[in-house]
């Protein structure tokens, strides 16, 4: 099990993004992706277009997408094995949309669910009324340039953490939600996905699992063992002893090295609640012993970040405990 | 104004609409079927919509009563003239049958897009153009100012 970076939300000029099809390969094979899922707004031609220009990407596997850009929300959908109409969605109605897209093959984030909304940035705002979140497949808790500064993360954030705590099993993204280079003063997040090969079909299975985390740029590895048995994220375990490793590395992309993201401090936490803080510096490995109870444990790191102390780096998906 | 397409090829008028459209449309699709009786090499779609931007006083009575949602007393948003200009975003998409072949989701006031087996414009996918039932959508994004002018022009090129 190898983790891969993904970019889960970007766009080209077949919609408003400022790049062509084959800039943004480009620019997402510079910037150090190993995936890129296309999500132009309302359409699936770039991926198509690549489909005649597969040397566009060398080695970076491209999945196709859509975002779903509707009056009551920005939905992204990905790898829907037939085109879903997003004109059918509606404000109350939305479970049967993603339903259709879930048999299709398709997985459903939820973009951007605390943007400036219409009609300032129309539709940005997630206002659809859904009634099963476990068909969604992710919340993008950090959209855009500077995700760490933002009040709208922490709003997502919460909107996330509210659903796992009523027993929701849903995962959080990030998506740099790319239309064009940014400035070299601004950082994106990362997504790193956990895939036993780096297929279309891998990368799928693992959003739809949960089995990726989000991060300013360090890497972490988390695994926690049971019964002589490793789990991944996104995995479900038993009530009982278990043991978590994890292990902190380094930053790899260029530009995100510039803004001083250092991790210190492992927050370990079960059913919201912290249950255990260890330090935890790059280039370290640690291990501790846990006692699970139904529900779910995730990891979150914290360190420095921009010449500020105590700000949150890396996230991680839950594991669930039966 | 749309531009007048200076093509060789012999162009067949399908449908040609002009719409003056209120805030009664404002978020809602407006749909608009046609049928091809025969074949073409190419559809050509012309759409253009006018004003671009909302008066500016009423803009800042919308933005007024609206702001409060996206922000929140810890995080308040500024002034209203910040969030000036505020625009009408029309857009448009493009089915046949059951196929949906594309939108060009992006802020221009006027688009031509053709569709053809070959290849299409951005954002729409390479599609025969056959006969049958086709339908084109306008999707009223932001629809504020008191009249909006919409022109539509589909043609069929051989």
């Amino acid at each position: 099990m190898d983790y891969y970076a993904i970019e889960l939300h970007a766009h080209t000029n077949h919609s408003d993004g400022g790049f062509t099809t084959e800039e943004l390969l480009g620019s997402a094979k510079d910037f150090g992706y190993d995936i890129l899922t296309i999500t132009d707004h309302n359409t699936v031609a770039p991926y198509e277009e690549w489909k005649k220009n597969q040397h566009w990407s060398g080695d970076l596997l491209v999945i196709p997408g859509i975002e779903w850009t509707t009056y009551f929300g920005h939905m992204l959908v990905i790898g829907s094995k037939q085109m879903i109409d997003w004109r059918k969605a509606e404000l109350d109605t939305i479970d049967s949309r993603i339903s259709e897209i879930k048999d299709s093959g398709g997985i459903v984030g939820i973009a951007h669910p605390f943007s400036i909304g219409s009609p300032i940035c129309t539709g940005c705002r997630w206002e659809f009324q859904v009634k099963d979140y476990d068909n969604v497949d992710f919340i993008e808790l950090w959209n855009r340039v500077n995700p760490d500064e933002s009040f709208r993360s922490r709003l997502a954030y919460e909107m996330w953490t509210d659903l796992l705590k009523k027993g929701h099993r849903i995962s959080c993204s990030a998506g740099r939600d790319w239309h064009r280079i940014e400035s070299e003063m601004d950082n994106t997040a990362l997504t790193y996905i956990g895939l036993k090969e780096l297929t279309e079909d891998g990368v799928k299975e693992s959003l739809e699992n949960g089995n990726f985390y989000i991060t300013l740029g360090p890497r972490l590895q988390m695994k926690i063992e049971q019964n002589g048995r490793i789990h991944h994220l996104g995995q479900e375990l038993r009530a009982g002893d278990a043991q978590l490793h994890v292990r902190l590395e380094s930053i790899l992309q260029e530009k995100l090295r510039n803004f001083g993201f250092k991790g210190e401090r492992l927050a370990v936490i079960q059913n919201e609640e912290i249950i255990a803080e260890i330090d935890l510096k790059e280039n370290q490995s640690r291990e501790v012993p846990l006692t699970l109870h139904p529900g779910y444990i995730r990891l979150e790191l914290y360190g420095e970040a921009k010449g500020e102390k105590e700000r949150l780096l890396v996230i991680g998906n839950p594991f669930y405990v039966v | 104004m749309i531009q007048k397409l200076t093509r060789t090829e012999s162009m067949e008028m399908i449908v040609e609409r002009e719409m003056v459209l209120t805030p009664a449309s404002h978020q809602k699709h407006i749909k608009i079927p046609f049928v091809l009786t025969q074949a073409y090499q190419r559809l050509y779609v012309n759409f253009s919509f006018s004003p671009q931007y909302v008066d500016r006083e009423k803009a800042l009575v919308i933005i007024s009563q609206v702001i409060p949602d996206y922000f929140g007393a810890e995080n308040p948003p500024g002034r209203p003239e910040d969030f000036l200009p505020l625009e009408n975003l029309l857009t448009f998409s493009v089915s046949h049958g059951d196929d949906y072949v594309g939108s060009r989701h992006h802020k221009a006031t006027e688009q031509e897009v053709y569709l053809s087996a070959e290849g299409s414009s951005a954002g729409y996918l390479p599609h025969a153009v056959k006969p049958g039932n086709w339908e084109v959508q306008i999707h009223p994004h932001c629809l504020l100012s008191d009249q909006v002018q919409v022109r539509l022009m589909i043609q069929g090129g051989n």
